[in-house]
């Protein structure tokens, strides 16, 4: 028996092509209950239109007092002294005096993108989706100011803090006049072998040592105290989120030994040194 | 030796003023939000 | 006469010209505030019908939606200032110099896309740290964090290529600090760890790629003005249209 053609999307003149339309009724949002909605248009546009038209304003405002700078006319001859990038960048420029051009203009941005990136999927907590809350997600927001207090802080410190060949100068003081050059540095390896009299081959030893330590007790440790939270997370998320967050922490350690101790480098190898 | 600790000083007050900042602005938004669901 | 205005205007909105571009009306009827978000390319990006909660800018402060805004200034004023000047060493200072004192408002266009520029660098990461205040994040949102933070990529990018155009001190050393950085890059960078052993040399590594030369000159002026004008523009605004389809296919977290 030959079946009866029917039109699976019958044409009706309500309908535009594309399988819109307006329809009485509440819309099918992805996660919403049809409770106290009301139209887009005029109530969220208004505030949207009111803030726009304030941002518009006050750039505008701005613009008249507050006038972009212009130096002198490019010259390879002379180099500006202390050279400093743009503000957002001053972060990773300061951290150019504690680490090496590879790990601070290219290794630890990249870390710092792809850390981001991995945050939804080492972030397992299902509390506080779409509601804020610190006493439910104490880790993750503590861990998220501390990164983002450090970056702030390395900027402040290149924006109003470092002068004349890039040393620290106080707000007080005279940022015209050179400093004297400090001290040298000193390698880790070098110090263990000069202070306890042993080989350097020894001397590296004890520092690749002390490396390997920081990073594996970093992740034995918590492991073992806050088993629930390693359970939790299994085995590869909690080693990503550990190494990651050692990471981060080691970069104000590593400030503090270059303060205390002076300390440049405490890894050296042929190829690249930390 | 003075200059170097109060840089020291300075970085760890400034970040920890910081952290406890945004710390801060999390939990006064949860307590805000809170009072108006309650 | 208010009459005849009256008769005028009923005659005019019933003609099929402008009934075929004002497909309604604007008395207030839940269909015509329906049709207003529904038939219109630019607000139906919204959905027609939001929760009364998040009218308020307390939840989200706006700065994603400030972002934009400030992305659109930032576009209409590059606009204008490409007017006036032309990526070439031996006039990109001097074109500059017009602007900010010969072209009528040029001062004002110039400083305002600086300012939004600072601004929209600003107001990006305010709008990441809210995102993950608020948990936003979480899934089924993951995929549109990742693509929230290539866009912040992206920002810093272009503020960065646009640093260069004024073509003073500040522009030139600024990025040749920044080359030197990726001429240490790992096995791509010929200082960097292993990539003199990978054959990278001064005229073929990524700092080769990045300045079209060994130096900060004319094609890396060149180049940059293209990025900064062109290339990463794009990029945005595809990665733009992507960031807002998730929001409205996820829906939007919390109270909104």
């Amino acid at each position: 028996m030959p079946e009866k053609s029917f039109e699976v999307f019958p044409r009706s003149p309500k309908k535009t092509y594309g399988l819109m339309e307006l329809v009485k009724g509440t819309p099918p949002g992805v996660e919403k209950e049809p409770e106290d909605t009301t139209f887009t248009w005029p109530n969220l546009f208004y505030n949207e239109f009111l803030v726009a038209l304030a941002i518009t304003a006050l750039l505008l405002f701005l613009s008249l007092y507050v006038q972009a700078p212009l130096e002198e006319e490019a010259s390879r001859d002379t180099t500006p002294n202390p050279m400093k990038a743009p503000w957002y960048f001053l972060g990773l420029q300061e951290l150019l005096v504690f680490f090496d051009p590879w790990i601070a203009g290219v290794t630890l941005p990249v870390l710092i993108m792809i850390g981001l990136m991995l945050i939804p999927f080492l972030d397992i907590n299902p509390k506080g989706r779409g509601s804020y809350t610190f006493s439910e997600r104490k880790f993750a927001v503590t861990n998220y100011s501390f990164g983002m207090a450090l970056w702030v802080v390395l900027i402040i410190i290149g924006v109003w803090f470092r002068g004349l060949d890039w040393n620290w100068y106080w707000l007080w003081e005279n940022g015209h006049v050179h400093k004297p050059v400090t001290a040298g540095l000193g390698d880790l390896p070098v110090m263990f072998s000069r202070n306890l009299g042993i080989s350097d081959f020894a001397g590296k030893a004890i520092s690749d040592l002390l490396m390997l330590a920081y990073f594996a007790l970093g992740l034995i440790i918590p492991a073992w105290l806050f088993k629930d939270f390693f359970k939790k997370l299994g085995v590869l998320r909690y080693i990503t989120t550990m190494v990651l967050f050692l990471i981060m922490v080691g970069i104000p350690i590593k400030i503090a030994l270059r303060l205390v101790f002076s300390i440049k480098y405490a890894i050296i190898t042929p190829w690249f040194k930390i | 030796m003075w200059d170097k600790a109060g840089i020291g000083i300075f970085i760890i007050v400034t970040t920890a003023a910081i952290t406890f900042a945004i710390i801060g602005l999390s939990s006064f938004m949860e307590r805000l939000y809170k009072r108006k669901d309650k | 006469m208010s009459n005849l205005m009256k008769r005028v205007s009923n005659w005019v909105t019933s003609t099929p010209f402008w009934k075929a571009v004002f497909r309604h009306g604007y008395e207030d009827t839940a269909r015509n505030r329906s049709l207003t978000t529904f038939s219109n390319v630019l607000y139906h990006l919204h959905p027609v019908k939001t929760r009364r909660e998040s009218i308020k800018i307390r939840y989200t402060w706006c700065m994603g939606g400030t972002s934009l805004l400030l992305f659109v200034i930032l576009t209409v004023t590059g606009v204008l200032l490409m007017f006036y000047y032309v990526p070439d060493t031996r006039r990109a200072y001097q074109d500059i110099k017009d602007i900010m004192t010969v072209v009528s408002f040029g001062s004002t266009f110039r400083n305002v896309h600086r300012l939004a520029a600072h601004g929209m660098v600003f107001t990006v990461w305010v709008h990441m740290t809210r995102v993950f205040l608020t948990g936003a994040y979480k899934p089924p949102r993951e995929f549109n964090w990742i693509v929230g933070v290539l866009l912040l990529v992206l920002t810093l990018l272009l503020s960065w290529t646009g640093y260069l155009l004024p073509w003073d001190q500040l522009a030139l050393w600024a990025i040749t600090v920044g080359t030197k950085m990726a001429a240490a890059t790992p096995f791509f960078g010929v200082e960097g760890p292993f990539g003199a052993e990978l054959g990278m040399r001064p005229d073929n590594d990524i700092k080769f790629m990045l300045l079209g030369g060994t130096e900060v000159g004319q094609n890396a002026l060149l180049r940059f003005y293209v990025l900064h004008c062109v290339v990463l523009p794009l990029f945005v605004v595809v990665f733009l249209a992507v960031h807002f389809w998730r929001v409205r296919k996820d829906g939007f977290s919390g109270p909104l």
